[in-house]
């Protein structure tokens, strides 16, 4: 069954002509210099995350701010893969919300104020994941339709303390890039009707964990092939979401880093470096 | 035109090529797409469903089979019924997951003792 349309990410679909192509190639390879470069945003300050390490990590079913009901599956089918491929054990996130409700946690409201340390001991996780859907909506205006999600994740550990905040909106328009002219506006408006009908949420969640939980050079494995393979490949990630997990081939280079920044700061005397706190 | 066409096809390939050198530890299958029917595709389910534990057993797969899979397997087994190839799935991520053993441990000697 299809259920994916074309969508304006994936590089081996998109339309046009060759020069097009080969505009895209040059615009990504100045993409890949510039994504290389910088990092623009404020990562949250991981100095608990690296003492805490957890192993495994627990995710609970979201709580919906929104009206769609669809929003909290897509998030919980969707976040395994970005965890368990960052190096965690994964709990499995079926069999968790089937075993809560055993205990008797029906309700996303009441797991996410029950005692951390309570739930944490139920699996013997070492940390939980909480994750709020604020939005969940799409919008159709004239031919084109706009998905919009914002997702708030908040790691702690077994035992309460914060490890990690994130907040993170992703948008999806379908088939934005294809070719322009009379054409491409029925292909669109087709798309668009296709959107609001059944909006297909799984990519757009998978974008939104995608930019939330992983570093910005993986990131762009997920959403730009060319600018991925062209971009250096630290052996350490660093800066924005979490750090590798103890199954990720980076874990050991990683926390061989922190070590030896935090013996550098600490001959100086300097306080460790301030990361700006996003708020979730 | 031709210029164009070969830096295109060259950028393909380098970009293809290159997308495949960083492959994904694990092995996920249809996982997602199970959840997703699971919960919202009742027409979808079974058929879905099937695909997912065709995948599970399968003994051909190229990385190891993503944490939690096997455990997943097992609870779609336990819902239809079949206790004892829950308990089979369950033993198999208890075997392979460390982290999974406290959790699992008590759930398969419960249904043990039932079965």
């Amino acid at each position: 069954m299809a259920r994916e349309p074309a969508d304006a990410w994936h590089l081996d679909r998109q339309p046009g002509g060759a020069e097009l192509k080969l505009i895209r190639v040059f615009s990504v390879v100045l993409l890949a210099v510039l994504a290389s470069g910088c990092a623009t945003k404020e990562a949250y300050d991981l100095g608990t995350f690296h003492s805490t390490q957890p192993k495994s990590i627990l995710v609970v079913p979201p709580i919906n701010r929104s009206t769609d009901v669809q929003a909290t599956t897509s998030v919980l089918a969707t976040l395994p893969y970005y965890l368990g491929e960052k190096g965690y054990y994964v709990f499995p996130v079926n069999t968790v919300k089937t075993l809560l409700e055993h205990e008797g946690y029906y309700e996303p409201a009441e797991i996410h104020a029950a005692p951390p340390e309570q739930l944490a001991g139920l699996f013997h996780a070492d940390a939980i994941l909480y994750v709020t859907v604020h939005e969940w909506t799409s919008k159709y205006v004239l031919l084109a339709t706009t998905t919009e999600v914002d997702l708030g994740y908040k790691l702690v550990a077994a035992d309460g303390t914060v490890l990690w905040k994130e907040r993170q909106e992703a948008t999806y328009s379908p088939n934005s890039n294809s070719g322009g002219g009379l054409a491409g506006l029925v292909v669109n408006a087709i798309a668009a009707a296709a959107e609001r009908a059944s909006p297909n949420y799984l990519p757009l969640t998978r974008r939104a964990h995608a930019m939330a939980i992983i570093s910005p050079v993986e990131r762009l494995k997920h959403t730009d092939a060319l600018a991925y393979a062209l971009s250096k490949k630290p052996e350490a990630q660093t800066e924005e979401g979490i750090p590798p997990g103890p199954d990720h081939p980076a874990h050991e280079a990683y926390y061989k880093n922190i070590e030896s920044g935090e013996a550098d700061e600490s001959e100086s005397g300097d306080d460790s470096a301030q990361a700006g706190r996003k708020s979730g | 035109m031709n210029r164009y066409l070969l830096v295109t096809v060259v950028a393909v390939l380098f970009v293809s090529g290159c997308a495949s050198s960083q492959p994904d530890m694990y092995s996920w299958g249809p996982y997602e797409d199970s959840l997703f029917a699971v919960y919202h595709e009742p027409e979808f389910k079974e058929e879905v469903l099937n695909e997912y534990m065709k995948f599970i057993r399968a003994d051909d797969h190229e990385r190891r089979v993503a944490p939690g899979l096997y455990a997943e397997a097992g609870t779609f087994m336990l819902n239809q019924g079949d206790v004892a190839s829950a308990i089979e799935f369950y033993r198999m991520e208890y075997e392979r997951w460390p982290e999974s053993q406290p959790m699992l441990g008590t759930l398969i000697d419960n249904l043990e003792e039932r079965n």
